[in-house]
């Protein structure tokens, strides 16, 4: 147990990228339920919408779980140096990185199988970025503290969007078990 | 094709046996199926070939021979000459014919819209339901959806993806089942979109596409060989004699009497035949030019062409492996003891810049529809050229199957099946998919079918566009000749019994 305990990340990091991640799946969800909602208007009543934003919400609340206990459980296996030590700012760097690299991999993703140069560029390019952000926080101080101080920020919304998820989350067990 | 899941196990051995599993797995309580239990009524099997335009078949006279098998058929069969579809693509189309309204009513009228509250109830399969065990199949994910709205009155909902190659559709999983038009609606159109906009889920989505397609390019490569154009899509990859295979055991494991609806893809786009009938029409059989619609999407006439070609060699693909199921209807029995219906739930249409099914043009393409009827042990063909609609496949298998028309159906019982021929008939279809389901209908095409004319009405204020259109199909069945301008009586007639079924849709909406 001391073990694990000493390879994972302070739980306090781990909240702070949880934050953040959080964050971003559920913004992101958000902005695409609102982009939908004239049309869900047409033949939805207000309960049914609901019901979908309920799907979506606690999905979005799975997938930030999975991102933070991937990064965690990466920062686990690789030496410290590399992620462990800290974890706070670079789970941002990956997280918000990570992201960008998302949606442009889903806006260029459509019917076929990408080449596996495409591929390849769309792993090397953000994990490039995410190594140069990395190593420019480590050297330059000030830039690590500006991302811990947007990241502080950004971890409000654990509390509007968690407890979203949560709800959502029962709202779904309850529709398929009843 | 046949490939081997695990030592002795062929993969349409496979198909077969979980095609068997939705039995016990969906089976409504033997309890409620007490009263179904008089074996000496009929079966009613309703098959539903989705997008199948009466235009393109050459039973109704296309030049092309798309559909030899079904001709075949029909020499024991009844073949409607005039049937129409009430809606425009599968949403308000299946609905019609499994409601036995009109998309008015049940207001289905947009993509991914479901019958309302009022009307669920109200289905086929409750109207059966006291004497028949039921049964729903739909391969098409929008029409799998209003199954399961019905799913109360369902004895057996067989699974959409399980007669298909590939199944990664996350709504249909058993842990979604009790609320699986929530979860497509959320997951299939949402969070995870396979290729239309952005997914909602921001890391997940892309992965989930990833190994999509990764499946569809595996499952081309293993089953592909055979579809110059693709593997058959609806979504999901498949291939046609699986799924064909896959309705024969679903068939044969039915016990009477049953109502039965089976609800196939093909022909519905993308069109990809198999190897045999690939490039069967490159050529001839056209049907002559027609001007571009304002409300068309402008589509080139080589477009157009090309893809009515397509359409047409999926139709004979689709017609040459659909015959082992007509076969088994026969050589099985079932034939003798069941009414057979074989339709579609709306039409597709090749002309005046169009193309496809998703249009608010309302010519015969898109709403003139098959529908052939076989009645248990009919020995010879028959012909009736009565104006029919969608809606009264409902009130005709209620009648069949001797339980009482609901009060609710808008239809009424076939002429040749107990319903007499009604020459004042009007049949209507209806196009509102940019309308609200909860408003008075602003943005909608509606035509009036009467006495071989045609009167359609397009009122899309949004686009600034409203214009009558009426035609004479008796010395103008390519509805070339727009005879409105000159008012005729009929066109008038017609105009005020249009107008004033528009005014009685749309009153309960007003406030």
């Amino acid at each position: 147990m001391q073990i694990l305990k000493n390879r994972f990340p302070h739980r306090s990091e781990i909240i702070a990228v949880l934050g953040v991640s959080v964050f971003v799946c559920h913004s992101w969800s958000i902005r695409d339920f609102l982009n939908d909602l004239p049309s869900l208007m047409l033949y939805f009543r207000l309960a049914e919408m609901a019901v979908i934003f309920a799907y979506m919400m606690a999905f979005a609340l799975l997938e930030s779980l999975i991102v933070t206990a991937g990064l965690a459980f990466a920062a686990a296996i690789l030496p410290s140096k590399w992620l462990r030590d800290g974890f706070a700012y670079k789970g941002f760097i990956f997280v918000i990185i990570g992201s960008i690299a998302a949606y442009v991999f889903q806006k260029n993703l459509r019917y076929e199988f990408p080449s596996t140069q495409m591929l390849m560029l769309n792993l090397v390019i953000p994990l490039a970025l995410i190594g140069f952000f990395i190593a420019a926080s480590h050297v330059w101080g000030p830039l690590q503290k500006v991302l811990l101080d947007i990241q502080d920020r950004i971890s409000i919304m654990l509390y509007v969007y968690v407890p979203i998820g949560i709800v959502s989350f029962f709202v779904v067990v309850f529709r398929n078990l009843f | 094709m046949k490939t081997q899941l695990s030592q002795g196990l062929s993969r349409r051995d496979f198909l077969k046996l979980i095609s068997l599993t939705p039995i016990s797995v969906f089976a409504r309580p033997l309890s409620q199926l007490a009263a179904a239990v008089n074996t000496e009524a009929p079966n009613i099997i309703i098959i539903v070939f989705d997008a199948w335009s009466a235009s393109n078949v050459s039973l109704y006279g296309y030049p092309r021979q798309t559909m030899p098998n079904l001709e075949r058929f029909v020499e024991n069969a009844t073949v409607y000459h005039n049937h129409f579809s009430a809606g425009t693509f599968t949403v308000p189309g299946t609905s019609s014919l499994i409601t036995g309204l009109h998309p008015w009513s049940h207001r289905a009228l947009q993509l991914g819209a479901g019958i309302i509250a009022e009307h669920v109830r109200h289905n086929i399969f409750s109207a059966l339901s006291a004497t028949h065990s039921t049964l729903g199949y739909a391969q098409n994910q929008l029409a799998d959806q209003l199954l399961y709205q019905t799913d109360h009155y369902l004895d057996t909902h067989v699974p959409n993806g399980s007669l298909h190659v590939q199944n990664n559709l996350v709504y249909s999983a058993p842990l979604f089942n009790k609320d699986a038009r929530m979860a497509y609606a959320s997951f299939e159109y949402r969070i995870f979109q396979k290729g239309v906009g952005y997914d909602a889920s921001l890391f997940l989505g892309p992965l989930y596409r990833l190994l999509t397609l990764r499946d569809r390019l595996r499952k081309t490569a293993k089953y592909g060989d055979n579809y110059p154009r693709g593997l058959p899509d609806t979504a999901e990859l498949f291939v046609i004699n699986d799924v064909v295979d896959g309705a024969i055991e679903i068939l044969k494991n039915i016990q009477m009497p049953t109502l039965a609806y089976l609800h196939f893809h093909p022909p519905h786009d993308p069109y990809t035949p198999t190897r045999e009938f690939f490039g069967k029409f490159a050529k001839g059989g056209l049907p002559p030019d027609k001007p571009v619609h304002p409300l068309s999407g402008k589509i080139s006439k080589m477009s157009i062409r090309k893809q009515r070609g397509f359409y047409d060699e999926y139709i004979a693909s689709w017609d040459s492996e659909v015959a082992r199921l007509f076969q088994f209807l026969k050589e099985s029995g079932l034939a003798q003891n069941s009414y057979i219906f074989v339709t579609s739930d709306h039409g597709e249409i090749f002309e005046r810049g169009e193309l496809g099914h998703w249009t608010p043009l309302l010519y015969d393409p898109v709403v003139h529809v098959p529908l052939v009827v076989s009645r248990p042990g009919q020995k010879a063909r028959e012909d009736v050229h009565a104006f029919t609609s969608s809606v009264d496949i409902l009130p005709t298998a209620a009648h069949l199957s001797g339980n009482l028309i609901p009060a609710w159906a808008e239809g009424k019982i076939l002429p040749g099946l107990g319903g007499v021929e009604d020459e004042g008939r009007s049949v209507f279809s209806l196009d509102a998919k940019t309308n609200s389901s909860f408003t008075p209908l602003v943005n909608f095409s509606i035509s009036i079918t009467h006495d071989h004319h045609r009167l359609a009405y397009y009122h899309y204020p949004k686009n600034n566009y409203k214009k009558y259109e009426f035609y004479d199909l008796n010395v103008d069945p390519q509805e070339l000749n727009d005879l409105y301008p000159s008012s005729p009586t009929v066109a008038i007639e017609m105009k005020d019994e249009l107008l004033q079924k528009v005014e009685e849709i749309n009153r309960p909406y007003r406030r």
